[in-house]
Order: C-alpha cells, then structure tokens, then sequence
C-alpha cells in the first residue's frame, strides 16, 4: 500500500501537536499542522480527547474530513479524500519507564545496554552485575524496591557465559513474583541468543517478555539496534498499560506509540550524514516540559541524551535542584534572592503551561531556559568526544552547521529574533550555524515516518518543514564593547547591497526574509577574534525569520560579573535581538532589597548599541574604506585558521573549573576553533539514499 | 491565530458538583479491593487493602542445613504468608536449625532459599467522598461519586486528611503558641489559613493534633519541611507569598463548619489527581447537581481564573478573544483574551494563562 498521506501526532506532557503530510504536485509536503493542550490529566484522563480535538482542528483547517462520527481517524485514505492512509503517534509524555538493568560486566554488555537506551524515556533506577559485590538479598531487593517497569537482561556473548546469566534472571524472576504490582514488568532479554528458550521458560506468566539481539555478540562487536527497536515496542506497551487513553492512540497509530526522542536520534543522525560533507554537525535539542532530549552529530557519531529531570514545566524544579539557583542568577538582570527563584521554577512546575506576563517573569523564564539547555549541553558533551573530559562549558564548542531548538519555551516566544537570542546565549555555538526551531513537532513525526517512508522525510526536509531562523555568524574572542570588530557585507539575488558594521559586545539581526538568498562577506576586525578559526568568511545564506544574525558578543560570551553591568547587556541584547526599545530597569532591581513588583519597567530607547548600517554600491570597496590604517585583511577568503591549520583544537586544559566571571580584555582569548566552510546547498539524490541506508 | 477553539486546563472551584473520582492503591502496592460496585460508602470507609513495599531477605536455609535445595521441603517448619518473629524456628534437621533473623512474613520459598519479607506495611485505603462506588478496578481500587463542593488548589504534601472545616482563629494560628489554648473545635480540623503557611504554623499544627491545613501559599524554602510534615497541606494559590483569592476564600468562609476531606497530592507528571478539597454540602436529592462541562473550549462570557500578572488567582468574565497575537509588556507575543474581574478592571492576558473554575 502506498502511503500518500500521513497524519502525525506528537502527545508532549504539555501539547499535542499534530501535522498532516500530503502529496502536492508530486511531492510530499505538510500541508496543515494545529496544537492543543494534551489531555492525558484532570479533568480528562484521556489523551484521545486531545487527539480527536487536534485532529479537528487539522480537518477545520483544510476542509478534509479526518475523523469519523464517533471520532476514529479515518484510514486508508478514500477516493474522494476524507481520512489518512498512515497515522503516526510518537509521545514523550507522562514518566519514564522506572528500569533496571541487568549484565554480566559493568564495561560490556551494561555499557550496551545504556548506549542503546538512549533515546528511550526511560530512567535507570539501578544497574546489576556480577562483579558489584552486592549480597543476593541486596540484589534482590535492588529489584524488587525498585519496583520497575522494565528490567533488561543482557550478558554472554553468543555461545559464551550461561549460568551467571540465568542465575541472574532466576533472581529477577523471583524478584517479580515478590512485588505486588497491578501489572508486571516488562522484560527484555537481550543477551546470549542461546538462553533464549530457557528464558522463555522462566518468564513465563510471570512477565511480558521481549526478546532483542544480543547487544553483545563478541567482545568486540556491539549490536544495538534491534534492542532499540524492542524498547520502542516496551514504550509503546507501557503507554498502553498506563492507561490514559493511549491504547486507543496505540490501536489506530500504524507503528504504535514510539518514544519522541527516537526520531530525533533518527533525523540528527541522517542530518548530520548530510552535513557531514560541509565539516559541520548537527545540534537538536528539545527542551519539554517534563523531559528534555539533546542529539548530535559530531565527526559522524551521533549521541542523543535524555534528561527526565530536565524541563522547563513539570521539571521546572527539579531542573532548578539540578542546576542550582546561582546558574540562573547569572541570567537575571537584578537581584533575586533564593525564594523569588525558587518560587518561579516550583510555580511553573504546577503550571505548566503558564507563561510570563511581567517583564521580571520574562527575565526568571528565560534565566530557566538558559539554564536548562547549558545544563543539557554539560552533560551531553562527554558523549562527543570520547576519551576526553570535557567538563567545561567554557572550551568552545564544536562547529554546528545546523541547531536546532524545539520545546515551546523556546520556540513560542512569538518573537524569532528573540529566540535566536536565547539559543545563541545558552548554546553559544562558533562560527557559522544555521539556526532552527521545530515548534511543529516536525522532527518527531519525521523521525517516526522514516520507518515506513524515507522518501517523504527527505522531500519534507527538504520544503524547508523546520522554521528557519536564519544563518548566526558567531564571534569567538572578547570582542572590545563599542569598538567595530565586524564588518559584514550582503549582496541580495534582487542585487541590493549593504554593508553593516557591528560593535564589539552587539547582536545584530539584519532583516533577510525567508527564502531570499544572499552572498554574504564577514570581515574581523580586532586582535583575537575570529569567526570559527577565519578573520573573513564569504558564504551564501537564506534568509530566516529571524533575518541574519551577527553574534559579536564574543565566545565564551563575556558576561559581565558586576549587577549592573550585566543588566545592561541582557536588557540591550533583548532590544537588539527583537528591535523593541532598551527597557530602563527600576533602580530597586539592582538593590540587595527585596524588590517592588509594582514598579514600573518602562522602554528608553531604541538599540543604542546598534551598528549603522550603509548602503552600499560596489561592494567591497567601501567595507575596505572602513577599515582603511588598520592590519590588513587576509586577502584569501576561507584561508587557513587564524592560529593554525586544520581541525583545530582548544589550548586551554579542558577540565578546568568554570570561572565565575569570564576573562575579559584584548590578548587573553586562546582558543581557536574548527574551520566554517561556507554552507553547500545539500546533495539531495545522496540525502535520499543515505536515509535510505539509515532505516534499511 | 486565536480564532481556533483553545481548550484551557481546569481547576475547579464549585459550591456544589458531582464529584467522581478514582481512588487506587499506588502501583507498588497491589492488594484487594473491600467494596463492590453500587456500595454506599462514607468518606472513612476502606475500600482496598494493599501492602507497601518492604524490604526481603534471602535466607538460604538449604546450605545452612546442609541438604539439597530439593530436600529442604520436608525440614520446613513454616509456610508461604506465615508471620514469624525474631528467633523463631524456620526449618530444622538434628541439631542444626534455621531461625528467623528479624521478624516479618514468610514471602516465597524457593530453591533452598526462604525470602522472608521484613516487617508489616498494610496500607489501607479510604473512600475520602461520601458517595456510591460507580466502578471497581481489580486489585487497585475503586471509582467513587458523590455530591459536594470543590476546592482545587496546586500543590499538596502527600497527605489525607479528613474534619470539619474551620477558619483560623482572628489572630492566626500563630497564636495557640506559647500554650494557648486550643479551641476544641479546631482539634482534628481542616483549618483554613488567610496567610502564607509558615514554619510555626506547620509545628502548630502537627503539636496541636490539626486534621489538615489549607494555605494560600508557602515559601519555597518550606517545601521540603511541608513534605516531612504529618498534618495533610493543600495550597491554593502556589509557592511564595500570596494570599488567597477573594473566590478561594469565599468557598472557605461558606462551607466553615462542614465536614471536608482533604486529598493533599502531590503534583507529578500524568498524575491524574489533583490536590483539592472536598466539602459535603447539603443538597436537595431531588435536585442533584450536575457533573461541571469538561469539553468547552473558551468562549465570550466563560468566568475563568487568571494565574499570573498582576493579579493571579482573580476571577474574571472572558469579554474578548482578540484574532490575532498581541504584543505583551514583556516581549512575548502570544494568544490572548481580555477578561474583565469581578472589580470591573479589564485585563489582556494569554490563554495559556486561564484556568476554567468548572463554573
């Protein structure tokens, strides 16, 4: 049967979202997506509710029939265009699966049993092995308590280890007999292939049981991927058992109800084989409500990590006990004691969905937010280099040709330059990146759609599915405040040229709408500076929401130590970033005092920091002009790195302890940064097959 | 675009409703349910039984017998579910014997082995709601619905709690302190607090033997000594320092003296249940009031309650749903409604930022 049209429903613990994919003159396309608040809590219960209630919405808006009378999706597709031939659900709702797991060695096959966890919501409660030196009862009673929704058995190499292995699942078998569940776990054995049979016997009537590869097969060789695979399946059974209206979503959805996070492992890993070409990799990062997901492709590995103590709603607190309040404090235009932040971050927990009204709500959000992502960022980073510790948020980052931001914190500001802000504040890429948000839940479906349809993925990415903010240029060094370090040329395809200059410490967006394309030339002006290891960068952009944003706020981003100073850069970055005028803070904000939430925050002046822009008529002319006595430009466009060829890598130790207050002043920046090249437009015969390969 | 229909979340504040709601054992603690569909019930009654988790120990009897695992049957001296207390007799062969290290229950016997289940964790669980049980879930527990008022707040300390209820003395509970002398109405009351719960008042509370208390508000700082605390807290309005809202408070005031039940819950993700307090309010049978509509979207006249800005916790009559986004003070641009408050003062606030009372 072919697939012609997909209707896909993402259910997060706040929205559920829901894009209908068609086939337009021969390509798919989405043509319609819509929203409402999920309705898996009081007074509904239900999840199906809100997918009846988004479904029909999606049906108002393109005047197709969708449901039936008694509010069943309607599938296949009909002759005369009512219903979907494919639905997809894909959800990051409720709480992860409480796990344990199970191996013979902590290196072998528990490693592979984590690795392959990734991007499943589950959370390990305890992990048990035959070397942890625990008594039987100890063990048992690690399984028992932990009262789990899935225990995973891995261990032997295919006709290795037997007894430790079936010792093991005997006193797992014992420990599911013990607990008094209402429904028994799931247990999923993914260990030596021989033992198959012998733990269908053990588990029988006692545990719904899977059976994946062994994840171990030699001690050389890894094979996780059929047992991510069978924890899709023991997610969607767990969506199912709790109830919520899930069976029915898990009944109708072709594929079930599959974990949000594996499509995001799914489409970083084909984005970054796509980019891959251009040196660069790929960032996503969804920051939920209640659970948050970073994936990356970096080199070509691609690590996704899950953190379900991370979100800036139901998490909002715990994300708060995670990062501790000082790790806010540092975004906050004025002072804040404990309980104002604390008392932010636990009320929007209980809210969830509420958003800030006040100018100060604003700030606490957004201080969350920051947090939130640099908090995902420390600990995902690890992952990209393995072998060596980087611990430092500090050490630059890799080169990310593309970042993507999703979760509605980020992408429902409703302003895209201010969101570009936000992503460029906490994630602090170099060089060139473009920037995106998915405020669709596009990834999910796509990810979930790359099962049945590679094609459509590829052709849906491609119609540009993701909102583009637009191409960030990132300066790294300390860019001097007020003195001009960036000289930055557009020559548009309608052939109108200008020429901008940026001061040190500004964010500059230059309107670029989307969809127009421009050849762009970024000149360095300053001692230590550089754009992604070049002093002059010619590239070819889109425009974006946003426009083209010029980050020359330097990289780490310098902000200040002292109150005042800081307030002044956040409040002139939130004007720069959206064109509103400079709020003036109330003086009481910057006091020790407890502050006066009456007082009055009231605009200034427009963005006084902002650079002048010129228009220009022959180009590179006049941007030379600007610079005429200083240290010559490099006269070869994309020339060697400005402290060394090749993949640079960071000078500074890379373990070393973050400074409360960032080294500022000309001659102290350090680092450089891997080569930018300027962006290719993508190979797509080659995007096709390399998705194709990723899912066959 | 605003003109979509926009579903808001519910909180309800309703003088008097039908009330259904689940009451189950947690899931670690599967049991048996007491009652059977269409059973009377009273707020006390118990309606499952199950068993918390406890700890197990393996006690390897086979070994210390010296015998085959197969053999230890016949050296048995109890039973799967026996109750054994320290020092008392497992199994036995000649001279050797196998005694019970700490008390508890005999949990499986099993290849060689005696797993003996440490201590007793019964856990009782109560209707919480005069009312007809309306459904029964195997091992889990029981669907109740009655009549009564509703009172839903934000965030509860884990705790149940049933009494009269009560307002607070004039002068606050503050002032039982010091050996003041506790009006005899108040003990094992749900007391209702105008001010943000402090640490005396929690201390207060618990020394004074109070069935529950309801507060508008409590600092951050306290959560953690809240969630210690014995006595059932339901906060109404959130963390920090609010007082309560004029419509919260007038449901107190008119239902002072009225036996309540207090479900104080905790909030987590997918957690159906919703910390609230439930109040028995008289009704004419042959005029029950109906369920609140849970399946409205926002509509022009919809009594809503705001839940940030300036004035959090009013109540207010939607009087416009503007088209298209606006522009906020704070940047953001987002779906909004106007909604003018009881006061007369119009507010332009985000839909996200509504709650429908049930109203």
């Amino acid at each position: 049967m072919t697939d012609n049209s997909i209707l896909a429903v993402d259910f997060g613990n706040v929205q559920t979202r829901a894009l209908l994919i068609d086939l337009v003159e021969g390509v798919f396309r989405v043509v319609a997506r819509a929203d409402v608040l999920t309705t898996a809590r009081f007074p509904i219960d239900d999840v199906s509710v809100g997918l009846r209630r988004v479904v029909g919405k999606l049906s108002a808006l393109t005047g197709r029939q969708l449901l039936t009378n008694d509010g069943r999706i309607i599938s296949p597709e009909t002759d005369n265009r009512t219903g979907v031939d494919c639905f997809l659900a894909t959800a990051s709702i409720g709480r992860p699966l409480r796990t344990v797991l199970i191996g013979l060695y902590p290196e072998m096959s528990l490693a592979s049993l984590q690795r392959a966890a990734a991007g499943t919501y589950i959370t390990v409660i305890d992990t048990l092995n035959i070397a942890d030196q625990r008594t039987p009862s100890e063990r048992l009673n690690a399984i028992a308590l932990a009262n789990p929704d899935l225990i995973v058995i891995a261990g032997g190499t295919e006709d290795g280890a037997d007894d430790a292995v079936l010792d093991l699942a005997r006193l797992t078998r014992l420990a599911i007999r013990l607990t008094k569940r209402a429904l028994p776990p799931t247990v999923l054995y993914a260990g030596n292939s021989a033992l198959r049979k012998q733990i269908g016997a053990l588990f029988q009537n006692s545990a719904a049981l899977l059976f994946a590869d062994n994840v171990r097969p030699s001690v050389r060789r890894e094979s996780i991927e059929d047992a991510r695979v069978q924890l899709a399946r023991a997610f969607d059974a767990f969506t199912e058992q709790r109830g919520a209206g899930f069976e029915q979503v898990s009944f109708q959805a072709r594929l079930g109800v599959l974990p949000t996070a594996q499509s995001y492992d799914s489409i970083v890993r084909y984005l970054g084989e796509t980019t891959r070409r251009k040196r660069g990799g790929v960032l996503a990062i969804d920051l939920g409500s209640a659970v948050s997901t970073l994936s990356a492709s970096v080199d070509g590995a691609v690590s996704t990590s899950i953190r379900t103590d991370i979100g800036l709603g139901h998490s909002a607190g715990t994300t708060l006990d995670a990062v501790g309040v000082e790790a806010l404090r540092v975004w906050l235009p004025f002072t804040a004691d404990d309980d104002e932040i604390m008392s932010y971050a636990y009320n929007k927990a209980l809210r969830p969905a509420v958003v800030p009204m006040t100018r100060r709500a604003l700030f606490l959000e957004h201080a969350l937010l920051r947090a939130a992502l640099r908090a995902l960022l420390h600990a995902a980073r690890p992952l990209w280099t393995p072998g060596e510790v980087v611990d430092n948020l500090r050490v630059p980052m890799p080169a990310f040709e593309r970042v993507i931001g999703a979760g509605a914190g980020l992408t429902g500001t409703g302003r895209p330059g201010m969101t570009a802000m936000l992503m460029l504040d906490a994630l602090q890429p170099i060089g060139v990146s473009r920037l995106q948000i998915d405020s669709n839940a596009l990834i999910p479906a796509l990810g979930a759609l790359a099962r049945i349809n590679p094609t459509a993925v590829v052709q849906v990415l491609d119609a540009g599915g993701v909102e583009d903010l637009g191409t960030a240029i990132s300066l790294s060094g300390t860019p001097r405040a007020g003195a001009v370090v960036v000289s930055v040329t557009v020559k548009q395809e309608n052939g109108d040229n200008s020429i901008i200059t940026v001061e040190g410490g500004a964010l500059h967006l230059i309107p670029l709408s989307i969809g127009v394309r421009a050849t762009v030339t970024v000149r360095v002006r300053g001692a230590g500076l550089n754009i992604g290891g070049r002093r002059r960068v010619r590239l070819e952009v889109t425009g974006g929401t946003a426009g083209l944003i010029i980050d020359a706020r330097g990289r780490p981003l310098p902000l200040d130590a002292a109150l005042a100073a800081r307030a002044t850069q956040i409040v002139t970055w939130y004007a720069q970033s959206t064109g509103d005028a400079v709020i003036e803070l109330p003086d009481a904000w910057l006091s020790s005092d407890k502050f006066d939430p009456a007082a009055p925050v009231v605009p200034v002046r427009r963005d006084v920091a902002a650079p002048v822009p010129f228009i220009d008529d022959d180009g590179d002319a006049d941007l030379d002009a600007l610079f005429a006595g200083d240290a010559p430009v490099l006269a070869e466009i994309d020339s060697a790195p400005a402290q060394g060829r090749g993949k640079a890598k960071p000078t500074r130790a890379v373990s070393e302890p973050v400074r409360e207050k960032p080294a500022r002043g000309r001659g102290k920046q350090k680092e450089t940064a891997p080569a930018e090249p300027a962006p290719e437009t993508p190979a797509k015969e080659d995007d096709l097959d390399d998705l194709r390969s990723l899912f066959s | 675009m605003t003109s979509d229909p926009y579903f808001p979340d519910h909180r309800h504040l309703l003088p008097l409703t039908t009330i259904r709601r689940a009451r189950m054992l947690p899931d670690a603690a599967g049991g048996s349910v007491e009652v059977v569909r269409g059973q009377r019930v009273s707020l006390l009654d118990t309606i499952a039984r199950g068993e918390a988790p406890a700890p197990f120990m393996l006690i390897d009897a086979a070994r210390a017998l010296r015998v085959k695992p197969e053999a230890l049957e016949n050296l048995l001296l109890v039973r799967d579910g026996d109750e054994v207390a320290p020092g008392d007799m497992l199994a036995e062969r000649g001279r050797r014997k196998v005694t019970a290290p700490v008390a508890g229950r005999i949990a499986a016997i099993s290849r060689g082995q005696i797993v003996l289940r440490q201590g007793n964790a019964a856990m009782d669980l109560q209707a919480g709601l005069n009312g007809t049980v309306i459904d029964v879930r195997i091992g889990r527990g029981a669907v109740v619905e009655g009549y009564g008022g509703v009172l839903q707040g934000v965030w509860g300390n884990g705790r149940r709690g049933v009494g009269a209820v009560r307002l607070e003395p004039s002068d606050g509970i503050e002032s039982l302190e010091g050996g003041g002398e506790l009006d005899a109405n108040l003990r094992g009351a749900i007391v209702v607090s105008r001010r943000p719960l402090r640490s005396l008042t929690l201390q207060l509370a618990s020394d004074q033997g109070l069935g529950g208390l309801v507060v508008p508000s409590l600092p951050a700082s306290m959560r953690a000594e809240t969630l210690a605390s014995r006595v059932a807290v339901l906060v109404v309005e959130g963390f920090g320092t609010m007082r309560m809202g004029v419509s919260a408070m007038q449901f107190l005031e008119s239902n002072n003296g009225r036996q309540g039940s207090l479900d104080a819950v905790t909030p987590a993700p997918l957690e159906s249940r919703v910390p609230e307090l439930l109040v028995n309010v008289p009704f004419d049978p042959n005029d029950r009031p109906g369920a609140p509509n849970i399946n409205i979207a926002l509509f022009t006249g919809q009594q809503v309650r705001l839940l940030r800005g300036d004035v959090p916790g009013s109540i207010g009559t939607i009087t416009n749903l503007p088209k298209m986004p606006i522009i906020m003070d704070n940047g953001l641009r987002m779906a909004c409604a106007v909604v003018t408050l009881t006061t007369g003062e119009q507010v332009t606030t985000p839909l996200a930022n509504l709650e429908v009372t049930g109203a």
